[in-house]
């Protein structure tokens, strides 16, 4: 929510005591309401206490007054005597000392003297209300005008009449009683007589009173208690009092106003002051708080920022102050980030380094080489690697940890004399080294030295242990078509020079050829056996004893639509490895047989040759089908398989050969004399004929020792009672000689090329038996 | 103004005969049938009034006694004190007012009462004295008993108008004037008079 701690706590804070503050302002709002209220209602019933006590007060004054009048002698005399000018002048005499506002008389008929007109008509509501009430005193209407009037009964002795002294009601009284008034009341008075509408007066003549006539009258006289009335247009209360009337239809009712806005103006300011200190508590405590939580969350802060910068794998320490858990949070955290850094040190020397040697690795030396690409040009950056001759048989001889020490001194030895070389351990028998050169010359003299150099002896405690290195070179800016880096062709070069016997060479990219396009060789090849693209050559066989052809070996040949001719030799041995060889030798098979019959239908029927992978032999499925495929078709064939097929799996082999040469299939011992011919092997195999290898047959021409070899593996075959081929027979004299050694069968170019089935129906045999002819002759 | 008097007359014995005279009896009521004492009947006739009560008026325990004396025109009407204290009499009544200023025990003051009406009689101490001069120039003139009667010997037989005055009467100059024949041997006649009984001193 927040991305600061200390903004969240600040916040938290200020709403809890936000909260608290409002809490109290409406426990003091609700406190003063209350109480405002109850304050106005008692100040009501005071004011109104007040009031009654004013009224009383003047009441007994008027009552007092007229009383004395209504009883002096000589006043009675003049009322009873009927002496106006006596009456008028006392009235006047006790308005004037007594203050009174308004005096008269009224006789028993209810006509009035007064000072004001004298003698007026009777009134019939006055004398009604006199009557019903000699002392009379309340509100009483005279000519409109709302008075205060009190009566008194004038006796002589017998009633004659009343005195009736008034004071004019009006503002000066209720500015008197709102002045008296401990809180600022308005004072209106209400009048009404009879039917006629309330009339109102106020201390300022005016009134802005609201109240319902029947809301009023309901209140004043309806015998409710509850005297108080709520004004919401004035926002006041008021408070309802009825007053005495003197008598007659005449109604009246005291209203004291109280606006409660005066009133909520006192505490208005006092709420206004708990809201300025809450709000200046509370900018205080944001202060405060932040402050306090700052100083919690600073070091946290420090520890988040240390924590990132040790996720970026940078260098991350934080400043341990005081001794809070906080504090004790850093220090660990320095522990853990320091631990890390030397952990991920270990690491990167791990990742960078030979375990068993201690030297940088191949990683490492990647790493160095693009430090010195950024600031060598290709053409002057080289790559050596030098590896130890036959170090798996040295390893086996002095053990792991031995050989690793063997290359770690040598090692030690390149940097000891050549500096500026970084060296690393390639693999486990090769060290790399990175460097740069002028020439390809200068790097190649360079790594001839250090050639030497590594092949003095090494002394690894008490042993001695001589060393052959072999060093390849690779120039980073030879076009890199190879998906070689640099060190891997220098790795490449190694292996080309020991293949040219020497030292030190220099990557040969030619030499190198395609050997990624090996890789998908096969998958070529099986789509090739679809596509017609390979075929069998047959190379026909010459009977040297009967001085003609009547064999024929069938050689596979592969055209490839863009690579040409590839050489059996390229796709045959990685068949082999592939366990591609089956269903090729299949197809070999079924080619064959078919070739075979065409060759009998053109009347050459003769047996072929076809040459089966000694791994096959053991393969007894293998075997099933060709025994099928032979027996159905009736083919006749030989199969030539070389010596050291036997060797993997001999009794599996020979009783399968067994089982071949029962159905009529010939065996033939392949290439004898080019591997590690055993003569035991040799009595072992049911064959019917030897086939001596064509380097033998080449070599007799030179006149050495080779030409003894063949006559007396012939000899030892003839013995054996096997017949014996030769192939390789380029020469009539190679063909002569092997007459005369007693060869069975001869083979070669100078009899003929190997060629497609439809040549060899073409193939005329007579020039070819022609040519043989005369060699022989020659000899004989 | 006032409530109306009622007046019913009835004539016992009525019978138009030449006769020097006969007797009234007249009996006062309130409305509600209650004989009213101090009502004061008089008829008209000639002669020398010779009243068989005393012509006086105390002042005795803070009171008139009587509440209501009848009294010829012209005749002296003693006002004794018989109280231990001074009273202050007066009457502003109209013809007879008269002012007998304070006077003390066992003293006597006599006012000649020259006016035929009512005199009403206060004292000026006490306020609570009230008493009534009845002065009539007949003599055929008689103040009701507790009973409410009153009689008039040998009043003038014939057609006649009978006055009954009380001092509390709703009418007008507290009079009920009634319309009557006085039978030559003996008349019985009620009169109904309406008081203001809350007036009374």
């Amino acid at each position: 929510m927040f991305r600061r701690l200390s903004t969240e706590l600040a916040l938290i804070y200020a709403a809890l005591f936000g909260a608290v503050l409002l809490f109290i302002a409406g426990a003091v709002y609700l406190a003063v309401e209350n109480n405002s209220r109850a304050a106005v209602q008692a100040e009501m019933t005071a004011s109104s206490a007040v009031f009654d006590r004013l009224w009383k007060l003047r009441a007994d004054q008027l009552s007092q007054s007229a009383e004395v009048l209504a009883l002096d002698f000589g006043f009675r005399e003049a009322v009873a005597t009927g002496d106006q000018e006596t009456i008028l002048s006392a009235l006047d005499n006790l308005q004037s000392r007594a203050d009174v506002g308004m005096a008269f008389i009224v006789d028993p008929d209810g006509r009035i003297l007064s000072l004001d007109d004298k003698q007026s008509a009777a009134d019939p509501t006055l004398l009604q209300a006199l009557n019903a009430n000699p002392k009379a005193s309340g509100v009483l209407m005279l000519n409109g005008q709302p008075f205060q009037a009190v009566a008194a009964p004038v006796n002589a002795p017998t009633l004659i009449g009343w005195v009736v002294f008034g004071q004019r009601l009006g503002g000066d009284d209720l500015g008197e009683l709102e002045s008296l008034s401990a809180i600022p009341l308005t004072a209106h008075l209400y009048i009404r007589s009879a039917d006629e509408p309330w009339e109102s007066v106020d201390a300022r003549g005016s009134t802005n009173l609201r109240i319902s006539p029947e809301e009023l009258a309901r209140r004043a006289f309806g015998g409710t208690d509850d005297k108080l009335i709520s004004i919401p247009e004035n926002q006041s209360t008021a408070g309802v009092k009825p007053l005495d009337s003197f008598g007659g239809d005449v109604r009246a009712a005291l209203v004291l106003e109280y606006s409660l806005s005066v009133n909520q103006a006192n505490y208005r300011s006092m709420l206004a002051t708990i809201m300025i200190i809450g709000l200046v508590g509370m900018a205080a405590l944001i202060a405060g708080s932040w402050v306090v939580s700052g100083r919690v969350t600073g070091p946290i802060s420090g520890l988040r920022a240390a924590a990132s910068r040790l996720a970026r794998g940078e260098l991350a320490e934080v400043r341990v102050a005081g001794r809070n858990e906080i504090a004790e949070l850093a220090a660990n955290f320095n522990i853990m980030s320091g631990e890390i850094a030397a952990r991920e040190k270990r690491i990167i020397h791990l990742a960078q380094h030979d375990n068993e040697t201690g030297l940088p690795n191949l990683h490492a030396l990647q790493g160095r080489l693009e430090e010195i690409r950024r600031s060598v040009a290709p053409v002057h950056i080289y790559g050596a690697a030098i590896g130890v001759d036959r170090f798996q048989h040295v390893r086996g001889a002095i053990g792991h940890s031995l050989s690793a020490r063997l290359i770690a001194e040598i090692a030690a030895r390149i940097s000891n004399s050549y500096g500026e070389l970084f060296v690393g351990r390639m693999s486990t028998g090769t060290i790399g080294a990175v460097f740069h050169a002028e020439s390809e010359e200068a790097a190649l003299q360079t790594l001839s030295a250090i050639a030497q150099l590594c092949s003095q002896p090494v002394r690894l405690g008490e042993d001695r242990i001589d060393v052959l290195v072999t060093a390849g070179l690779s120039c980073d800016a030879s076009d890199d078509d190879t998906r070689l880096s640099l060190l891997e062709r220098a790795e490449v070069a190694i292996e080309q020079a020991r293949e040219k016997r020497l030292h030190t060479a220099a990557f040969d990219r030619r030499a190198y050829g395609d050997p990624a396009s090996a890789l998908s060789l096969m998958g070529s090849m099986i789509l090739g056996l679809t596509r017609n693209e390979l075929f069998l050559a047959h190379q026909p066989k010459y009977d040297l004893r009967r001085g003609k052809v009547c064999s024929a070996e069938a050689l596979l040949r592969w055209r490839h639509p863009q690579r040409g001719m590839i050489p059996p030799d390229k796709f045959i041995g990685m068949a082999e490895e592939t366990g591609h060889i089956r269903p090729l030798t299949d197809w070999v098979l079924d080619r064959a047989i078919a070739d075979q019959r065409r060759l009998r239908e053109a009347g050459r029927d003769m047996m072929l040759s076809v040459n089966i992978s000694g791994r096959l032999i053991a393969n007894e499925q293998f075997a099933d089908r060709a025994l099928r495929q032979i027996r159905r078709s009736g083919a006749r064939l030989c199969f030539e398989i070389t010596e050291t097929a036997v060797i993997d799996n001999p009794k599996l082999a020979i009783d399968v050969m067994t089982e071949l040469r029962e159905a009529g299939v010939e065996i033939s011992i392949d290439d004898y004399g080019s591997g590690l011919s055993s003569l035991s092997y040799l009595r072992t195999i049911p064959a019917q004929e030897l086939k001596i290898d064509k380097l033998f047959i080449q070599g007799m021409a030179n006149g050495n020792s080779d030409a003894l070899l063949v006559k007396s593996t012939i000899d030892l075959a003839h013995s054996l009672g096997m017949t014996v081929a030769a192939e390789g027979v380029e020469t009539a004299e190679s063909l002569a000689l092997l007459q005369t050694m007693g060869a069975d069968t001869a083979q070669g170019y100078y009899i003929a090329r190997p060629m497609p089935i439809e040549d060899f129906l073409k193939f005329d045999v007579q020039p070819l038996v022609e040519r043989a002819a005369p060699a022989l002759k020659g000899l004989a | 103004m006032g409530l109306k008097s009622v007046a019913v007359a009835c004539a016992f014995g009525a019978f138009a005969a030449p006769a020097w005279a006969g007797d009234l009896v007249v009996a006062v009521t309130t409305p509600d049938g209650k004989p009213l004492a101090d009502a004061v009947v008089t008829v008209p006739g000639s002669g020398k009034p010779a009243f068989p009560w005393k012509l006086e008026v105390a002042q005795k325990n803070k009171q008139f006694a009587p509440f209501v004396l009848v009294t010829p025109v012209g005749a002296d009407v003693g006002f004794p004190n018989l109280d231990k204290f001074r009273h202050h009499v007066y009457s502003f009544s109209k013809g007879n007012k008269f002012e007998l200023e304070l006077y003390g025990r066992e003293e006597k003051r006599s006012v000649t009462f020259k006016a035929v009406g009512t005199a009403a009689i206060g004292c000026n101490i006490h306020d609570q004295m009230v008493a009534f001069v009845r002065v009539v120039d007949t003599p055929f003139a008689a103040k009701t008993a507790a009973d409410g009667l009153a009689e008039l010997k040998a009043a003038p037989d014939g057609k006649t108008r009978l006055t009954v005055w009380h001092p509390h009467a709703r009418a007008k100059d507290q009079v009920v004037v009634t319309d009557i024949t006085i039978a030559p041997d003996s008349t019985r006649i009620t009169v109904v008079v309406d008081v203001a009984g809350g007036r009374q001193h």
